[in-house]
């Protein structure tokens, strides 16, 4: 059975494997409403997430780029 | 990389798991030196300072003569160009331009004009750190 000993993946592997079915089941059950949480942590559904990278800002570049050379030739 | 600061990804918002590359940065302008976190924004075309952050350097508005125009969220407001002292750990100040954003709901960001012109960095986000050296 599980103990407090088991820390890696390998030593948890045997343990998993003599499960009877019903608790892998159980196992894998609890393992993808942890992802799934995890998930929702990131993002809610329904609620809009602003962007504010501005890609292709590609004529402000040019003008920081223009204005740091005049700088730098004054 | 050579003579490289290392910096650990951070929350974009307390409690929030959600972790970000955010560089702690330090500007001069006049008397007036502040404190803030950059994010790392290798998407961003170009710099960008929320419009609270120019008003605490004590920079004025009217007094800045180039516009700049931004795109995505940041299209509709107007923004204005500006050249500070940026310093990043116990690097040199480095000359960085920004787009001066009327816009407060962002992040400061760092993009590639010109802090990625500046300064290269190396993303380790699986170990959950940043690596910043000067170019």
């Amino acid at each position: 059975m599980l103990n407090a000993d088991i820390k890696t993946w390998t030593q948890l592997v045997p343990v998993l494997h003599a499960l009877p079915r019903r608790e892998k089941v159980k196992v894998m059950k609890f393992l993808l409403d942890e992802l799934a949480e995890e998930e929702s942590e990131l993002l809610t559904a329904h609620q809009a997430y602003p962007i504010w990278t501005p890609l292709q800002a590609d004529s402000a570049a040019e003008t920081l780029l223009t204005l740091l050379a005049e700088e730098k030739a004054a | 990389m050579k003579n490289a600061l290392r910096f650990d990804f951070g929350a974009s918002q307390p409690g929030s798991s959600s972790l970000l590359p955010f560089l702690p940065v330090r500007f001069a302008s006049g008397q007036r030196s502040v404190e803030g976190r950059a994010l790392l924004d290798t998407g961003a075309t170009v710099n960008v300072m929320p419009y609270g952050m120019g008003l605490d350097l004590g920079v004025d508005w009217e007094q800045q003569t180039t516009s700049v125009k931004l795109t995505g969220n940041l299209a509709d407001l107007p923004a204005k160009a500006l050249l500070l002292d940026v310093t990043v750990g116990n690097f040199a100040p480095v000359r960085l331009a920004f787009a001066w954003t009327r816009a407060e709901q962002l992040p400061l960001i760092l993009g590639q004009v010109n802090f990625f012109m500046e300064f290269d960095v190396c993303f380790f986000r699986a170990k959950g750190f940043f690596e910043v050296s000067r170019k």
